[in-house]
């Protein structure tokens, strides 16, 4: 069965506390009682082999007769004696009285084997008898005589004054314990009390907590202790959390804002063709314009999707053999057109022949976000320039541009998921601020990575270094290619 | 040429049939997986389109009881899951092709004409007009003069040549010579296109690489 305990972690500890230090103190109380009434029946046994001393040396016996040298001595003496031996009895082996004391005639103790057993070992033997309601403790002792006879003497002493003793000493602890226990239960209450205090606080400024307003936060006592510890966890979590839910409604903002634009064209040039229903040819036209912004949407929506995807997201690469000269160089060629609209020179170094096994779809948007970076956040009449070199088995793709530049403080957050920065922000250009994220992503599931160097004012560059696979790709990277396509 | 389509959501359903039936394809609708198989089991269709996730028994479950019972019917899978790996297993489970929604019709169509074009013997040369591909010798050329193309170059002309006369979307395109993980950013081919037109097309009077516009390119001898 178990015991239901006290629901409170208060009273759940003090109660365990007390129950456990309790236990502890009654056995040391059981413990002690037991070795001090010992001692008290063996002081008092001390006592009756002390006296059975005084009186054997009192003692003559002579051709049976028993004589008592105390006779010839003074009163005093003779009236001590007399005091302090009430309970004494002299037998013979036999078991035949000698001499008695009137009050141990009155005792009747029989010739017992421990009297037997004392005229054996020629030791003291105890034991204890009653009388009426007390008991006696008696004492057995060998007394040798005239010819080798030996004879038994017996002294007794009442017991009351030791188990009164005893009886005291078990009060006393019968009442001091439960003192104990109470004041004990008492004190640990309070401690624990205080010592639960700050989770009072922690519990109440929880009830109070926004986790996107800094301003409430879990108090930190400045104990340096576990609870102290466990507001400042969950505080940094509040925190990590508050950022993540920053970018998130960041993105969410640049999302509706990439989201609502192709639905403001859409619905304008619908409304329009549907007014000046004229000819086959406008509605062609629309619906050809139309359908590039569903486009635009589409990828909008992609792109939603993978923001979607876990924190953890690692890309799954598909490598093959491939020319990265190829990709960079039809990255470049392919962001001609859009450069120029831009009023942006475009220029590349490209090393010829770098093969390696890539994933030629994931480089490519690698390069397409560089590069569309690189062309949007330009100056007027600026230049974006990509090269390709070898460097230490590495392949390096860097693309600098003539732009804004990134400020230092930013630079490291650039790469967050959906982190745009406040330039970015500020201007009316469109973007998830996952470009970076993404190109960060591939370049590390390539075993490589990516660095930025920018100057606020005169433009940034980006540096990818991969390396250059030419062993056997694994297993779990080949994928097989659509079938329906090989004819 | 017959066609069944198994979708469960009606405005999907509703297109597919419509735009296949003005294709001038037969079409016949099942709602889930089971009246589906029933009905592909039944009749010799020329294809299917196949829904990934339907009610009582889904795409993949029906793709590899049609795959179990001996059934080479060209089949087309549609998901809105557009990861690689669901485009693997997909493709494992024995679909001869994929597409993720949302997807446009001309891209369905464009991959529902090449599924059933499939049969075609592998020829060791292929010719539009005078442009002639050799594909023992990786050779490529055009009035008999000879075309230096790289690999992805030669890869992109062959594809085309292959369906000549039919357009090909840039995602087919790109599935063909690259890899799946293009999604969305498929004018890597307009530039190999580019890089074609300059080499095959220029400096001759009759342009054979067409672009169909919004959905893919076409070679073709005719205009």
């Amino acid at each position: 069965m178990k015991f239901p305990l006290p629901r409170r972690l208060r009273s759940r500890l003090a109660f365990k506390q007390t129950v456990s230090f309790a236990l502890l103190v009654a056995l040391l109380a059981w413990g002690a009682y037991a070795l001090f009434a010992h001692r008290i029946y063996d002081q008092l046994d001390d006592e009756l082999q002390d006296r059975s001393i005084a009186v054997r040396s009192m003692l003559q016996v002579r051709n049976g007769e028993v004589r008592w040298l105390n006779k010839e001595a003074d009163r005093e003496v003779r009236d001590q004696f007399e005091r302090s031996i009430r309970y004494f009895d002299l037998l013979d082996e036999q078991g035949h009285k000698l001499d008695t004391s009137t009050g141990m005639a009155a005792l009747r103790v029989p010739f017992g084997a421990t009297a037997a057993r004392c005229l054996q070992s020629e030791n003291p033997e105890y034991e204890t008898v009653s009388q009426g309601g007390s008991q006696l403790r008696l004492v057995n002792v060998s007394v040798t005589g005239m010819q080798q006879r030996h004879f038994v003497l017996r002294l007794a002493l009442s017991m009351e004054q030791a188990d009164q003793d005893v009886a005291r000493l078990r009060w006393f602890i019968l009442v001091l314990l439960p003192a104990v226990f109470v004041i004990h239960g008492l004190t640990s209450w309070v401690i624990i009390g205080n010592t639960l205090k700050p989770l009072d606080q922690i519990t109440a400024a929880a009830a109070r907590i926004n986790p996107f307003d800094p301003n409430h936060r879990l108090p930190v006592v400045g104990t340096n202790d576990e609870l102290d510890e466990l507001s400042i966890t969950i505080n940094s979590a509040f925190a990590r959390l508050q950022a993540s839910f920053q970018r998130m409604s960041e993105f969410l903002r640049n999302l509706s804002h990439e989201v609502r634009q192709p639905l403001t064209v859409m619905r304008a040039e619908t409304e329009q063709a549907l007014r000046q229903s004229d000819s086959d040819s406008r509605y062609r036209e629309t619906l050809s314009s139309q359908l590039q912004h569903v486009e635009l949407l589409a990828r909008t929506v992609s792109d939603l999707m993978e923001m979607a995807q876990s924190e953890s997201d690692q890309i799954k690469l598909q490598r093959q053999p491939e020319d990265l000269s190829e990709l960079v160089q039809a990255a470049i060629d392919g962001m001609r057109i859009k450069a120029s609209e831009n009023n942006i020179h475009i220029s590349g170094t490209v090393q010829q022949n770098m093969n390696g096994q890539f994933d030629a779809g994931q480089i490519w948007r690698l390069l397409l976000n560089l590069l569309e970076n690189a062309i949007k956040y330009n100056q007027p009449e600026g230049r974006v320039d990509v090269s390709l070199t070898t460097h230490n088995g590495m392949a390096i793709i860097s693309v600098s541009d003539t732009g804004h530049g990134i400020a230092p403080e930013e630079q490291a957050k650039i790469f967050d998921r959906g982190y745009r920065t406040q330039s970015a922000r500020k201007s009316s250009l469109p973007g998830t601020g996952l470009g970076l994220h993404f190109a960060r992503a591939i370049a590390e599931a390539h075993g490589g990575t990516i660095e930025l160097t920018s100057v606020v004012g005169r433009g940034s560059c980006f540096r990818i270094a991969l390396p250059i696979h030419s062993g056997p790709v694994t297993e779990a990277e080949l994928v097989t290619q659509p079938d329906s396509t090989v004819n | 040429m017959r066609i069944l389509v198994i979708e469960d959501e009606p405005k999907v359903a509703r297109t597919l049939v419509k735009g296949l039936e003005a294709d001038h394809f037969a079409v016949d609708l099942a709602g889930d997986g089971e009246e589906g198989l029933q009905l592909a089991t039944e009749i010799d269709y020329d294809a299917i389109i196949l829904d990934w996730n339907l009610p009582k028994m889904d795409g993949i479950t029906v793709l590899k009881k049609l795959r179990k019972s001996g059934s080479n019917i060209r089949i087309l899978l549609l998901s809105a899951r557009k990861e690689v790996s669901d485009r693997v297993c997909a493709l494992q489970a024995g679909a001869d092709d994929y597409l993720a929604k949302p997807f446009s019709f001309e891209e369905l169509l464009a991959r529902v004409h090449a599924l059933l074009r499939r049969p075609m013997e592998l020829l060791d040369k292929l010719s539009v007009e005078d442009l002639e591909l050799d594909r023992m010798r990786h050779m490529v050329t055009r009035a008999g003069k000879q075309i230096n193309l790289t690999q992805r170059e030669y890869a992109v002309l062959e594809y085309l040549m292959r369906n000549a006369g039919r357009t090909v979307t840039r995602t087919m395109v790109v599935e063909h010579v690259w890899n799946l993980g293009f999604e969305g950013l498929t004018n890597i081919v307009d530039v190999y296109i580019n890089y074609l037109r300059q080499k095959i097309d220029h400096g001759f009077e009759k342009p054979l690489i067409h672009t169909a516009r919004g959905v893919g390119y076409m070679l073709s001898s005719n205009q």
